[in-house]
């Protein structure tokens, strides 16, 4: 009894000040090559960064060359409502993808999430138009093969800048390739043996993604000192966040103070 | 004997429950619902068109000055470089991180279309630091997630943080910051020249 009581108040003592001293969980294990979790310089290995910085110089000119005022023209002539159908279309049109990635993930509630969304939108959606299953609740997820191989363990492996597509990394970039590759869209296209489809949706996906945060996207380049720093730092946060499905927890070994 | 296994028990029990101050995570909320209220009746005036254009950038910036915890931030942002700078080089830096970071956001929400917010969870992260989730809505395009980092001084509660999506707003700045004293030889004072040079430019105004 004795015994019992001391290890009792002995696992109390100890238990006590370790949880207390336990800082949030901040991830190490999705990102084996780079630095740990609290980021100084570079949040992600970055070896090629000379490469890299040229390549997002050139991302830069394209958009203010070519991205930018075709956007302009389409929100200038379209209006909001069949602005958002073609994002909805477009979103729809990414569902299979998500379903594939959920599925290898194991996350059935997501995989089920895709699915309905598909066939919702789809047939009570006017074709993905009008995204009628956001109004009953069944809110959109995201997932693709990078995060499914991030989720798998494997780290990013290095920073790139891809020409027009803008930050990813090797195992991103992969899974990007993996992506084009899984469409239903594009194989099917691809299977016909017809193109312009693909490089037609791919466009629409661009101009549509930079409508929506284009502004967000000007003011964080004007505003930040160091924009290709800037943007490297947000990618790797942004894929972490995606991969772990929580915050990196910045201020963990941070001092308190 | 029985009394002395029971209150052993207790005493165990309440050793290895979490050593959190007291949690507050109610008053966390508090907080972030006064702070944003204030912000969103501030932009709601101004759309009305009772408060002009630079009147709600004043209010604004001085709501979000005060429920900020600059000095935090700055050391925060500034990382293992704030140690290496002079005291006036810290003072500097501590102002411009207000006229070149929080008022220029300032002016960025103020600019947007937010309709209104919901508080969603707020918990204790230690024993001094809550996070406290929010979704505020927007009439055009998707809600947006807002996660607000709180420290909690001892006196009041104060923002050191906020992050959407899984990306900070001071990790962000801390890696740009530290990327360009890196280029610059590890002198901080090319970070200060800098962002007094972002400052010097007219703010964008929408």
């Amino acid at each position: 009894m004795r015994i019992l009581f001391s290890a009792l108040v002995v696992f109390g003592l100890v238990a006590a000040p370790v949880m207390a001293a336990t800082p949030k969980v901040a991830s190490k294990s999705a990102i084996p090559t780079s630095a740990p979790a609290v980021v100084e310089v570079s949040p992600i290995y970055d070896p090629i960064e000379p490469f890299n910085r040229a390549v997002f110089q050139f991302n830069r000119f394209v958009d203010w060359a070519v991205l930018k005022p075709i956007t302009q023209v389409y929100t200038f002539v379209t209006p909001e409502f069949a602005q958002t159908g073609v994002t909805n279309f477009l979103s729809n049109l990414g569902e299979p993808v998500t379903m594939l990635n959920k599925a290898l993930q194991g996350d059935w509630i997501g995989l089920r999430t895709a699915t309905s969304r598909l066939y919702i939108n789809s047939v009570f959606g006017v074709l993905g138009l009008v995204d009628t299953a956001d109004y009953m609740g069944i809110k959109q997820v995201n997932a693709d093969f990078g995060q499914t191989l991030g989720k798998w363990g494997v780290g990013h492996g290095a920073y790139l800048v891809l020409p027009i597509m803008g930050p990813s990394s090797v195992r991103d970039g992969t899974g990007r390739v993996v992506d084009t590759f899984t469409d239903p869209y594009n194989i099917m296209f691809m299977d016909a043996e017809t193109e312009w489809p693909i490089y037609a949706r791919a466009g629409l996906t661009a101009i549509d993604a930079r409508a929506r945060y284009g502004d967000e996207i000007d003011r964080t380049m004007k505003t930040a000192v160091d924009p290709y720093v800037t943007f490297r730092s947000i990618y790797a946060q942004r894929r972490a966040y995606v991969v772990q499905d929580k915050s990196v927890d910045a201020y963990a070994d941070a001092e308190q103070y | 004997m029985r009394l002395a296994v029971a209150l052993s028990v207790f005493f165990a029990l309440l050793l290895t429950a979490p050593v959190y101050a007291a949690d507050q995570s109610k008053e966390a909320s508090s907080f972030v619902n006064n702070v944003a209220t204030q912000a969103f009746d501030t932009i709601a005036s101004k759309r009305a068109g009772k408060l002009s254009g630079e009147q709600a950038k004043v209010n604004f910036r001085k709501i979000l000055n005060e429920a900020f915890d600059v000095p935090t931030i700055a050391r925060f942002t500034l990382g293992r470089y704030w140690r290496v700078a002079t005291p006036e080089q810290q003072k500097e830096f501590t102002g411009l991180i207000q006229t070149a970071i929080l008022d220029k956001y300032a002016d960025r929400v103020l600019s947007y279309s937010g309709d209104g917010f919901t508080m969603n969870s707020s918990k204790a992260i230690n024993d001094k630091d809550y996070n406290v989730a929010m979704t505020i809505k927007r009439d055009q395009g998707a809600p947006v997630d807002l996660t607000w980092r709180l420290r909690n001084n001892g006196k009041a509660f104060k923002v050191i943080d906020m992050s959407v999506e899984g990306i900070s707003m001071s990790v962000t700045h801390r890696a740009d910051f530290a990327s360009i004293i890196e280029r610059n030889g590890g002198q901080v004072q090319a970070l200060i020249n800098a962002l007094k040079n972002k400052d010097a430019l007219p703010s964008e105004k929408k």
